[in-house]
């Protein structure tokens, strides 16, 4: 199905979304909401066994008011939304593959528990020629001050709601998210009206979209939205009436590891081969996610998006909807990983 | 509204899906592809070509909205 002439040259879905108004009286909406870990029972896999309850703590503020500055003539609106969220994971890190824990299953060292021992699989790693040192002491389940936990996993630093000597990890997705949006409307005359409008809406994350274990592997997730944009409507007789619309658009999500500054070779002694940049430095991630996944596994250390689009579009509908024009332009750019990561884009 | 996203209103209308919990790519209307979708504010064009979602209410990577457009400031959707 081709779209309507003002609905541009894409032929999926089209979903237009149409933003209220001020009025010429003070209108507006507020509402909060909020959810606590006591008020919230257990993740059905986070038993009393497994260590203290999760966090579930939800928050959101939102807000919008619409009125006239000039009654009849000029008109804003304005609203936002504001969300602060902490929500456990709960990873249960059980052998999969039928692999019984202790079995041999290692691939260069004649035993060893490589599916279940970083130990193990470190010195399968460096049997094949792979040498990590120093080896840090976390590595090997002991704590920077000589405590180990015997279980030959890397320990977190305590922040792990599940104790620091447990396997079973959940650090807790916290994030934060501010939405702005303002809106003005002109009344110039009968025949002529012009509106503007403009969003900015920011997220900040740290958050486990892997099964890390140490919170120093978690993810920084950021996203920056950002639109400006008008339009002027015009009914020059009681026939026709044309808009104009004009925008620009610009989004920015990066998602980094946590100690992406951290030079790798400077600090865990880990030469990846790879020359060091504040985006993508940092240990590669070791995770575990049923099975031992690897030292050195992906960890894209910028995933960039960067948009700018502009578009301007002239319709020209005649009632009822006989005739109708549209001419658009557009200029879009994007950046991507590929793209210099040395120049980062200020937060 | 689950989450407040006006985007889980988009599903009540036959042929169209959307991924449970959003993400990139999580808007489908039956043949075309999620980039093949417009999405509009105020009639302005608002779509993200990489995901092939919105720009105001933003995907996460791989989850829901990022950035929210506040349900409240919303006089109505379209949808076609």
């Amino acid at each position: 199905m081709n779209p309507a002439a003002e609905y541009g040259w894409k032929p999926g879905t089209i979903v237009n979304v149409g933003l209220k108004s001020g009025t010429n009286t003070l209108h507006g909406t507020g509402y909060a909401f909020g959810r606590d870990t006591p008020l919230d029972a257990r993740n059905y896999f986070n038993t009393v066994a497994s260590g203290p309850q999760e966090s579930q703590k939800s928050g959101a503020v939102r807000g919008t008011a619409g009125g006239a500055l000039v009654k009849d003539k000029v008109f804003f609106f304005r609203g936002y939304e504001g969300q602060r969220y902490t929500v456990g994971n709960h990873l249960d890190p059980k052998p999969r593959h039928g692999r019984a824990a202790n079995a041999s299953n290692c691939t260069f060292i004649a035993s060893g528990d490589c599916t279940n021992s970083l130990t193990d699989a470190i010195a399968d790693v460096q049997a094949a020629g792979i040498n990590r040192e120093p080896r840090q002491p976390e590595d090997c389940g002991c704590t920077a001050a000589g405590v180990c936990d015997g279980t030959g996993f890397p320990t977190n630093d305590g922040t792990n709601p599940n104790g620091p000597s447990s396997i079973i990890n959940g650090f807790p997705n916290t994030v934060s998210a501010d939405n702005f949006i303002a809106k003005a409307d002109v009344h110039l005359n009968d025949r002529n009206s012009v509106t503007g409008m403009y969003f900015y809406g920011n997220n900040n994350g740290t958050v486990e979209d892997f099964p890390e274990l140490q919170p120093k592997w978690q993810s920084l997730i950021h996203t920056r939205a950002q639109v400006v944009g008008g339009s002027w409507t015009f009914f020059p007789n009681s026939r026709w009436v044309n808009e104009a619309r004009f925008g620009y658009n610009r989004l920015y999500q990066p998602s980094l590891n946590k100690d992406h500054a951290v030079d790798p070779a400077a600090a865990y002694g880990l030469n990846t081969g790879c020359p060091f940049l504040p985006l993508s430095g940092g240990l590669p991630r070791i995770g575990w996610f049923g099975e031992f996944q690897a030292v050195g596994g992906f960890k894209c250390p910028s995933c960039r998006v960067r948009t700018r689009e502009s578009n301007s579009s002239i319709t020209s509908p005649t009632p009822p909807e006989s005739t109708r024009l549209s001419s658009e332009a557009k200029c879009i750019a994007t950046g991507s990983a590929a793209a210099p990561l040395a120049t980062p884009e200020a937060a | 509204m689950n989450g407040r996203n006006y985007e889980n209103l988009l599903q009540l209308r036959p042929g169209i899906t959307r991924y449970p919990g959003g993400g990139f790519f999580h808007h489908q209307q039956q043949r075309p592809r999620a980039e093949d979708n417009v999405f509009l504010i105020d009639g302005l064009f608002n779509s993200e070509p990489y995901s092939g979602q919105n720009i105001i209410q933003r995907s996460g990577i791989a989850g829901d909205s990022a950035t929210i457009l506040p349900i409240d400031a919303i006089r109505n959707l379209m949808s076609r």
